[in-house]
């Protein structure tokens, strides 16, 4: 018996956007140690990113991920394939082998890197309607953003860092809003970072295209004043942005505009972080963080309710990924209880060193956060205790 | 004062501290005995992941005037190759007992870092942070132009003065520091660039802008005119401008333009120059040209600079 | 078969009180509380 006064029930959260780096970077993080900072953060499924080494363009990568997921069982892990060859753009990878192999991949991204080619991309968009997939893109003009190294603007041009201009992202989001019409496919749109990219999955949106579009929690709280201290931990890809692009993309958040919060949790070993801003590797953590972020900018500021998050952290995300069959699913008799329980009372104070990822770049350190998951069940086992729930499963 | 990291940083009194200090540091060097004991038992590292002679060399000297013991470290790296690391680095030069580190280093922010990354007790002279600040360039031209400029220097700042800062403002940390400190001293800044070579996000500067040094020379009476040095890489291949040939047509200095300033008019260059690119031979030799006094001053300010992050920190722990 | 786990005067989706009770891994009844939450 567990008493859940106070608690919040939600369906388990599904990540559509989470670097789990093995096989690969397991100095970084391993399938097993994400999988447990995702249960932690009250996730019952995340999407693995295809960016590993080997590069999972494969079927037999693809698999191994799959199988190792399974096998630690605090999550489900769903690879996403990549798009391309070893990420390189040229040439389509064995997305259909991918498909019908047993991890059932149905999102294909080059993540980390934009599928740039338009050629490439339209290709990519028509293949992937032959298993009902969809493209994930990571919009950015590679030429309009070689060397950047933070948003390009007041704050880059005081500080001497190379600018990632907004519409290096803006105008890929509008071309492939317009190839996904044109060939009568689905694209995602990952991390939207600026104002004008929300305008646009707006207008695609109103006109029928079959888009959606997702914000990180870092893209909802920080901006690029955060670079004035050159802390590498704030260094990420899409850049922080200026303040009215996060009021932007919080109203499109709650206007529905934007369909889920994903968080690109990208682990880097302390030495790719713990160097010049310049050199230092882009991404943060964000598995354990994402839920209290989520309740302090949307639902204590009354942006969202928590039927919204379900919706944007798990429903959503579970229908995009096409795995709404598992998660994301109505809390009712019947279905797999796979549950969040969210304390919005209790408060924490982020710590590095406490964090279950291998990796500690975490740009939230000393920062508190309202609430977080305190049970997280997988398929009605649970994979996240809270210390003071322990003894009701003892 | 316990870094020297950005001009940005530098009060009214601070950077007129600096200045009349270093207006005492050049008078003792017209003394037949130049060196000072001020700074005797302490340790400066120049540090530098960049290579620059001439900086080096002046850093060098004002530590030794002061009587300093100066260490020079090279270290390796750029942001293909990474060398050794910022933060071990730092921690060697703790562990040698570093009083001060003065660093060069291709990256925007890599002396923010070493001074407020708890790797290092000593103080941090910026000399030179990738295309973010070159403070004590800054203040040897507010010094230069304080000089030739002001009737009476000492305790003054350059109030109703104008200065024109010319070229590639984008990548150079001579212009972001210029700005800032100018400024600050009350001088009127105006920045001569072509639009690719000026930053997005200029707007909160505080200065003006015109596109064509023709155009700066018409609407201003400029007291100062300093040209930045103009990399010709950056001329080409897709590049920031069309050619050098266009570059010198529009934005160099030649004695026509020259003859254009008011006769009490100076040209600056922070070296080191590409003449017939940013300025003709005349222009550069002119009696109007101060560069090699910039030089000359640079030992001055940059004695300044780390007497007052040094000589004054005595007692304390 | 596993023993039951009971989930107490939970939120559903922080507006609906209920007991959500938990067998072989799947939800078995949604004893739900109409009354919304405050009044609890």
């Amino acid at each position: 018996m567990i008493d859940a006064t106070g608690l919040v029930a939600l369906p388990g959260l599904v990540d559509l956007h989470t670097h789990l780096r093995e096989p690969g970077r397991e100095d970084a993080e391993t399938i097993e140690t994400g999988s447990r900072a995702a249960a932690r953060g009250g996730w019952t499924a995340v999407h693995a990113m295809a960016n590993t080494t080997p590069v999972a363009d494969t079927a037999g990568v693809v698999e191994q991920v799959w199988s190792r997921g399974q096998e630690i069982g605090l999550v489900d892990v769903y690879p996403i394939g990549a798009v391309t060859v070893g990420l390189k753009g040229e040439h389509l990878s064995e997305m259909g082998a991918m498909a019908h192999s047993k991890a059932r991949v149905r999102l294909f991204s080059d993540d980390g890197v934009c599928v740039y080619d338009p050629v490439i991309m339209r290709r990519a968009l028509e293949y992937v309607k032959a298993f009902d997939g969809a493209v994930v893109q990571h919009a950015q003009d590679l030429r309009l953003t070689e060397g950047a190294q933070m948003h390009e603007g007041e704050v880059s041009a005081e500080l001497g860092l190379a600018g990632w201009p907004a519409v290096a992202e803006e105008s890929i989001v509008a071309r492939d809003a317009l190839l996904a019409e044109h060939v009568g496919s689905r694209v995602h749109v990952q991390h939207l970072s600026t104002a004008g990219s929300v305008e646009i999955i707006r207008w695609a949106k109103g006109r029928g295209i079959n888009v959606t579009a997702e914000a990180t929690p870092h893209h909802l709280l920080l901006t690029h004043e955060e670079a004035r201290t050159y802390d590498p931990l704030f260094k990420v890809n899409p850049p922080l942005r200026t303040q009215t692009d996060v009021d932007a993309l919080r109203a499109a958040v709650a206007d529905g505009t934007i369909d889920i919060i994903a968080t690109d949790h990208a682990p880097h070993a302390s030495e790719d972080k713990d160097c010049e801003w310049a050199a230092a590797s882009f991404g943060m953590l964000g598995l354990e963080t994402a839920l209290g972020i989520v309740q302090k900018v949307l639902v204590d500021t009354g942006a969202a309710t928590w039927r919204d998050v379900a919706r944007l952290m798990s429903e959503a995300p579970a229908r995009i990924g096409s795995v709404d069959d598992a998660h994301g699913r109505p809390l009712a008799a019947g279905e797999p209880a796979n549950i969040t329980l969210v304390d919005p009372r209790a408060a924490w104070t982020v710590r590095p060193e406490d964090l279950a990822s291998r990796a500690r770049n975490t740009p939230y350190g000393g920062i508190e956060l309202p609430g977080r998951a305190v049970i997280t069940l997988l398929r009605g086992v649970p994979t996240h205790l809270d210390p003071r729930f322990e003894g009701a499963f003892a | 004062m316990r870094h020297l990291l950005s001009t940005r940083d530098l009060s009214r009194e601070d950077a007129i501290t600096l200045l009349d200090t270093a207006g005492q540091m050049a008078a003792t060097q017209e003394r037949e005995v130049r060196k000072l004991p001020t700074l005797r038992g302490k340790t400066v590292v120049n540090l530098f992941f960049e290579d620059s002679t001439r900086t080096r060399i002046s850093f060098e000297a004002a530590a030794k005037r002061l009587s300093a013991d100066v260490i020079n470290f090279s270290a390796k790296g750029s942001s293909v190759s990474k060398g050794e690391s910022l933060k071990d680095t730092a921690l060697t030069l703790q562990a040698m007992g570093a009083d001060a580190v003065v660093v060069r280093h291709w990256a925007s922010g890599a002396a923010y870092q070493l001074a407020h990354g708890g790797w290092l007790h000593g103080s941090v002279l910026n000399a030179g942070d990738g295309t973010h600040q070159h403070p004590t360039q800054a203040l040897l031209d507010a010094f230069t132009m304080r000089r030739h400029l002001v009737s009476d220097p000492t305790g003054a700042d350059l109030a109703g003065l104008t200065v024109a800062i010319v070229g590639d403002v984008l990548h150079s940390r001579v212009a972001r520091s210029n700005v800032y400190l100018l400024h600050t001293l009350g001088a009127r800044v105006v920045l001569v660039a072509p639009p690719t070579l000026v930053p997005v996000g200029i707007e909160p500067w505080p200065c003006t802008l015109v596109h064509t040094l023709d155009e700066a020379l018409e609407t201003h009476e400029i007291d100062a005119l300093m040209m930045l040095r103009v990399q010709r890489e950056r001329m080409t291949g897709g590049g920031f401008f069309p050619s050098p040939g266009e570059y010198t047509r529009l934005y160099g200095l030649d004695a026509d333009r020259m003859s254009r300033l008011p006769d009490h008019g100076i040209v600056m260059h922070p070296g080191p120059m590409n003449r017939g690119l940013e300025i003709s031979a005349e222009a550069a030799d002119s009696s109007r040209s101060v560069i090699v006094e910039q030089v000359a001053n640079g030992v001055a300010v940059r004695m300044a600079a780390l007497y007052l992050l040094l000589a004054g920190e005595e007692g304390a722990s | 078969m596993s023993r039951p786990i009971v989930i107490q005067n939970a939120s559903l989706y922080g507006d609906t009180v209920a007991t959500l009770v938990v067998e072989d891994g799947v939800i078995t009844a949604v004893d739900s509380d109409t009354r919304p939450e405050g009044r609890s």
